[in-house]
């Protein structure tokens, strides 16, 4: 396949990224390639696993692995030899990027395990909320009122028009408000039906 | 087939899949016009919603965000210079040229003209060959579907990313994460480290949105500035509306990039952005005044953005007959037929004639809705794209943890989380991921047609499928062929570069 051109990487954050990517790959493809047969839970037909007419279920992901460890051992060579004439540098082109991405990252990191014990529309208030913070409104007001009317409407359009259902709080109190809140939204939208 | 095209016709007889597409174009159009935002953004965060619709609502409400997506990105690159998608980079040699010269609403309106024509055209075609194609296809084996989808990775893996080898590491980690769980030929579960919730392997909504959702967030965040665009939008300076007269100049430009859109979105991997700037390169060498090109050209809007909505019907060509996604929008497409319950392949005409039918029929008079919208649309759209980040980014994030959450499976918001970082980084590393998740959703199809194929073969599978199976023979030498080029091609640049010199 065809080598990487020095403009592709332009600085050594880069080419140590790419590096750490491209030798992870292939360790991690070459172990698979390994040990896949032990991979191969009990299950299935047994017969069909060992008919050699057929496709045995260690042969096709083995040769993936094995195409994927060549080409990646490639991209890790080529990489390497850029490592000399790489000129000093970051990933990111604005300082502070790194912080920045990092904390929206954590953001979302932790919103998953909030979600259980929350639920979504009090979870979610924390995420908006946050995150318009974070990227530069601070009229309070502003913030306030779309961190929470933005997970109030998306928990209405889900769950009542599309019939998508979202997590509710393992708390009585929170997930009795936000039920009461829906069955408020339901009498403005389609009528008080008692 | 005629039976068929008639049944599809009486199932379009109902509103709510007008108000679904409609919904689906003025969100395609919103993020499209937003640089830095994706159609296949847009497509991933909604995809589980469309799961949730009747499969004539769902899928015309995706192919309304794409169609929609396409034309959006024009409305950046005519007013401001910024293509809002890839597709709309040609247009930017002279839209901005002609905003300047006070010519704007001249230029976004040939867009949407362009556009739609564009569209309507390549759709109509799509419809009337489809079906053909698809009886053709048809007779076609488990050798020659196993090769054609074969030359299809490598064709798509060797153009997407800047190098072929980076195409072909992303389509091997899509076949391997595309091979976990349970194999479809003997039952055997693969790959699981004993994880239960891995048996039925990765589902493909947390992987489409952690690849597609979230690294756009992550980079939306790189920049400090408070807007996708920081210049300022005033549609008062942008003149009169487009005429007739000069609507009629650019049909001959129109129709042939309609052409070369059309043939370009059968092969798959190519895509919008190839169509676009083949076609302005066409018109241009065509026109009887190049060098006004690049100034300020009418022309030179109509080409770019006809060719690449016409790009958009003709990709559904190898996806429904064949069951090969040419790019990521298709992928996810394929993932919404899937869960519709409609397996693309040969046989889905026989299957579900109507339904397919009826949903060809929707992309063309979606175009008609597609027309009126963007008409009226026009300036919310120009002033929208000023909207803030910070209440923009969110908003994303928040629908794409709810597209994840609505599948019931709490692990998968850690899938998408999971994902969604490594595909941030294989994108700084200018990784396409769009062969990731084509080879991710291909893997089943490919591993289960070479199981066919070897069972036929009875053991001499080489000269089954070399000597027996000629069609089968050919793509698989053509796909050798290319894969020998590409490693060569660095050897024989280097070698002219000394002979030159």
């Amino acid at each position: 396949m065809e080598e990487e051109k020095t403009p592709n990487i332009p600085n050594r954050s880069l080419v140590i990224m790419a590096l750490v990517v491209g030798g992870g790959v292939t360790l991690g493809a070459l172990t698979l390639y390994a040990i896949m047969p032990s991979l191969i839970a009990q299950g299935g037909i047994p017969e069909a696993q060992t008919d050699f007419l057929r496709l045995s279920p260690v042969f096709f992901p083995r040769l993936a692995f094995a195409i994927l460890t060549g080409l990646s051992l490639t991209y890790f060579i080529s990489t390497a030899r850029l490592l000399k004439q790489a000129d000093e540098g970051s990933v990111f082109e604005e300082s502070g990027t790194l912080q920045r991405v990092l904390t929206l990252y954590s953001i979302a990191l932790i919103y998953p395990f909030l979600l259980p014990s929350l639920g979504y529309v009090v979870s979610t208030i924390f995420l908006m909320g946050g995150m318009t913070l974070y990227l530069g409104t601070r009229i309070w007001w502003q913030v306030l009122s779309f961190a929470v009317l933005t997970p109030i409407t998306i928990r209405f359009v889900f769950e009542r028009l599309l019939s998508i259902s979202l997590p509710r709080s393992d708390f009585d109190f929170i997930a009795n408000t936000e039920e009461g809140l829906m069955q408020v939204l339901v009498s403005i939208f389609y009528g008080w039906k008692g | 087939m005629i039976d068929a095209f008639i049944e599809g016709f009486y199932l379009l007889w109902r509103i709510d899949t007008y108000v679904y597409i409609s919904l689906g174009l003025i969100l395609g159009m919103f993020v499209g016009a937003m640089p830095g935002l994706t159609t296949t953004l847009t497509m991933a965060i909604l995809l589980p919603v469309s799961f949730k619709l009747e499969p004539m609502l769902g899928i015309p409400f995706l192919i309304g965000i794409y169609k929609g997506g396409i034309y959006g990105g024009s409305i950046s690159a005519i007013l401001v210079g910024i293509p809002g998608t890839g597709a709309s980079i040609a247009t930017t040699f002279d839209g901005p040229a002609l905003t300047r010269k006070g010519q704007g609403r001249k230029a976004l309106e040939m867009a949407l003209f362009s556009s739609v024509t564009g569209d309507t055209l390549s759709d109509i075609f799509t419809l009337s060959l489809i079906g053909p194609i698809a009886l053709v296809v048809l007779l076609v084996g488990p050798p020659e579907v196993f090769a054609i989808i074969i030359f299809s990775l490598v064709l798509i893996a060797s153009v997407s990313s800047e190098s072929g080898l980076k195409g072909a590491i992303a389509a091997c980690i899509g076949l391997g994460l595309g091979l976990i769980g349970t194999d479809a030929a003997t039952g055997a579960t693969r790959l699981t480290f004993g994880l239960e919730i891995l048996s039925a392997g990765i589902p493909i909504i947390p992987l489409v949105i952690g690849i597609f959702a979230v690294p756009e967030v992550l980079e939306a965040v790189q920049s400090r500035a408070p807007r996708f665009i920081d210049e300022r939008i005033d549609l008062s300076k942008a003149g009169e509306r487009l005429k007739w007269p000069e609507f009629k100049r650019s049909i001959r430009t129109i129709l042939r990039s309609t052409a070369i859109g059309t043939g370009i979105g059968m092969v798959p991997g190519v895509g919008q952005v190839v169509a676009a700037f083949i076609s302005y390169s066409a018109a241009k060498r065509a026109s009887d005044d190049p060098d006004s090109y690049g100034k300020g050209n009418l022309d030179g809007i109509a080409a770019p953005e006809a060719a690449n909505n016409a790009v958009n019907g003709p990709t559904l060509v190898p996806l429904l007959t064949l069951g090969i996604p040419g790019d990521n929008i298709t992928a996810i497409l394929l993932g919404a037929f899937v869960a519709h319950g409609m397996r693309p392949g040969p046989q889905i005409f026989e299957e579900q004639g109507p339904m397919m039918y009826a949903l060809l029929l929707s992309m063309v008079l979606a175009n008609i809705v597609f027309l009126g919208l963007g008409y009226i649309l026009l300036k919310p759209f120009a002033y929208a794209i000023q909207a803030k980040k910070s209440y923009l980014v969110p908003i994303i994030l928040g629908l794409a943890f709810v597209g994840t959450l609505s599948t019931g499976v709490d692990t998968d918001v850690m899938i998408m989380v999971v994902v969604g970082i490594c595909a941030f980084i294989l994108r700084k590393l200018k990784f396409d991921l769009a062969p990731l998740v084509i080879a991710f959703v291909l893997s089943e199809p490919i591993e289960y047609r070479l199981a066919q194929t070897m069972l036929y073969a009875k053991g001499d599978l080489f000269s089954y499928v070399f000597v027996q199976r000629p069609v089968a023979s050919v793509f698989l030498s053509a796909a050798i062929i290319w894969i020998v080029y590409l490693i060569i091609r660095p050897w024989l640049n280097n070698r002219k570069q000394l002979i030159g010199a």
